[in-house]
């Protein structure tokens, strides 16, 4: 939470200085960015998934230049070392996460500064297994669909024309906590995303 | 910025679990079998005869360790088990025995004792752990069983009834006959334990008689070992009876002593009068102590002794029975006591005649 809120000042601060939109036509927005992706997980995925990919983020959404629907779809990805309890044998995990969430952006007319709520669809999957030695009872997938919501808080200052820079941190929670195969409660996977890109706003 | 506080606070209300920790468990099992040491297939035994059994065990630890495989949602495990066997030694009084036939063998403790011809499956159990029964073979001993009877060997009575004691080997037959009262019982009952018995031989007629008691072989009767108790019946008043009466010379440590024996008309009983010297310790010899008593109709005396000497109270009894009407033979114990003194004693067994 603390990130959420210092980022949040930091792009505040920022949109002072760029100017905003046109607003009051109907706009078209598109956009992407990549990002860190940190899952939380109970304190426990970073120390498995040593190897995190950055998380790629595809956007579209329509609006008067203030208030958009949009619509995100974003993968990540990592891979790294299961735990493994008794036994002398190194884990492996493989983690793939989609997520699609949908909402509304708030766009000020003052400033670049925008504000995104919505609802997201979670699907993540997890592969583990060992490897030296190989014990096939050990290894196992496990797939996950939940739900949450999404608060975001970005920058998008106009560079040329339509495009924009687009910066923005974005906090996840899910709404449950279902069990596994195995019958134990899953952490929750919401997360903390930054990244960067950029968009298109294309008024008519 | 209303959105954004509103959006805030409804992060904030959420929260997180964390994962369990693997699990690891351990079951030891005390016992997983019990075996009777050695294990011949058959055991050969004598009658009367006894062995004594070990037991031993087979212990089984078990243990079960949980190895799993997590990741963040997924989680696999199976669990090990191990057994680790070792024999044991078992306490034989912890065990419960049993024989399928007691009358062939018994067992107590891991002691099995042959009783008659036959065979005995022998078991121990600890728990619901039982082992493999042992069978016995009893081969029977055909000797002639032991018997004793209690003293005296010869008694005077002056009723028609008189118990007959003693002791038999286990699993004889005993009987126990006399003549003139009819008495014939060819089973008497004796401790099954002790082989201890006591008959009551009653109708006796007077004069002298003989019970004839007889243990026999279970197996093969004719094997026998008979004793004898001899008995002088007399009825109080008799001439026989009277034949008590008069001075006895008593023999004690050394020392002679006298009594006197009288027909007491109205208590119908011969009364005993008389005087002894005792040897106390820590005191001395003391003289004279007064005997008091009479004769019982068993013909055992019931004499009480009684004397003061320097301060001392001396008191005791004397008893005895009649070998035959001339002679007799007993044991008497008594104490002396004073005030501020040490409690002394003085016992010794006596034997008397008749004065001719």
């Amino acid at each position: 939470m603390k990130r959420i809120f210092l980022c949040f000042l930091f792009l505040a601060s920022l949109s002072v200085a760029f100017s905003q939109h046109e607003s009051g036509s109907f706009t078209l927005l598109l956009g992407g960015n990549v990002g860190k992706f940190k899952i939380d997980a109970g304190g426990n995925f970073d120390k498995i998934y040593t190897n995190q990919q950055l998380a790629y983020t595809g956007l579209a959404g329509m609006g008067n230049g203030t208030t958009f629907v949009i619509a995100k779809y974003r993968l990540f990805n990592s891979s790294g070392h299961s735990t493994l309890t008794n036994v002398d044998a190194a884990g492996k995990a493989d983690w793939k996460q989609r997520i699609i969430s949908a909402g509304f952006r708030l766009q000020s007319h003052e400033s670049a500064v925008y504000i995104d709520m919505m609802y997201v669809f979670n699907h993540a999957e997890e592969t583990i297994s060992t490897q030296n030695p190989s014990v096939d009872v050990l290894a196992t997938s496990q797939k996950i669909d939940n739900n949450g919501l999404s608060f975001a808080v970005g920058l998008a200052p106009r560079i040329i024309g339509p495009l924009c820079l687009d910066l923005n941190v974005e906090y996840s929670r899910m709404l449950r906590n279902p069990t596994n195969n195995a019958g134990r409660e899953i952490p929750n996977l919401g997360a903390l995303y930054y990244g960067g890109g950029i968009s298109f706003y294309f008024n008519n | 910025m209303k959105t954004f506080l509103v959006s805030v606070i409804f992060f904030t209300g959420c929260c997180w679990w964390g994962c369990q920790p693997a699990e690891e468990k351990k079951t030891t099992v005390d016992l997983a079998s019990l075996e009777i040491v050695p294990h011949p297939d058959t055991l050969n035994m004598l009658a009367n005869g006894s062995q004594s059994f070990s037991l031993r065990g087979t212990r089984v630890s078990t243990s079960e360790q949980s190895i799993s495989n997590s990741g963040i949602i997924a989680d696999a495990k199976y669990t090990v088990t191990t057994s680790d066997t070792t024999t044991v030694a078992v306490n034989a009084s912890d065990a419960t025995w049993s024989s399928s036939n007691t009358s062939a063998a018994t067992v107590a403790k891991g002691v099995v004792t042959a009783r008659n011809a036959g065979f005995a499956n022998i078991t121990a159990a600890v728990g619901a752990v039982t082992a493999q029964p042992l069978l016995v073979s009893v081969k029977a001993i055909n000797t002639a069983p032991g018997l004793s009877l209690n003293p005296p060997q010869v008694s005077v009575i002056f009723t028609d009834t008189i118990a007959v004691s003693g002791n038999v080997q286990l699993q004889a037959t005993l009987s126990i006959s006399e003549t003139s009262s009819h008495h014939n019982n060819q089973r008497v009952a004796y401790n099954g334990s002790s082989g201890n018995f006591t008959e009551i031989v009653d109708s006796l007629g007077t004069g002298f008689r003989t019970i004839v008691a007889t243990a026999r072989n279970a197996n093969q009767p004719s094997l026998a070992t008979t004793r004898y108790k001899y008995v002088y019946y007399y009825i109080f008043g008799s001439v026989g009876a009277d034949s008590i009466c008069g001075d006895w010379l008593g023999t004690t440590l050394g020392q002679n002593f006298n009594f006197n024996i009288s027909k007491n008309q109205i208590l119908r009983q011969y009364d005993i009068n008389g005087h002894i010297d005792i040897q106390f310790g820590g005191l001395g010899l003391v003289r004279d102590i007064t005997l008091t008593g009479f004769v019982n109709r068993d013909g055992t005396m019931n004499v009480g002794l009684t004397q003061t000497y320097q301060g001392f109270t001396i008191s005791g009894n004397l008893k005895g029975y009649f070998k035959t009407t001339g002679t007799g033979e007993g044991s008497y114990s008594s104490s002396a006591k004073k005030s501020g003194w040490p409690s002394l004693s003085g016992s010794a067994d006596w034997t008397a005649v008749k004065k001719p």
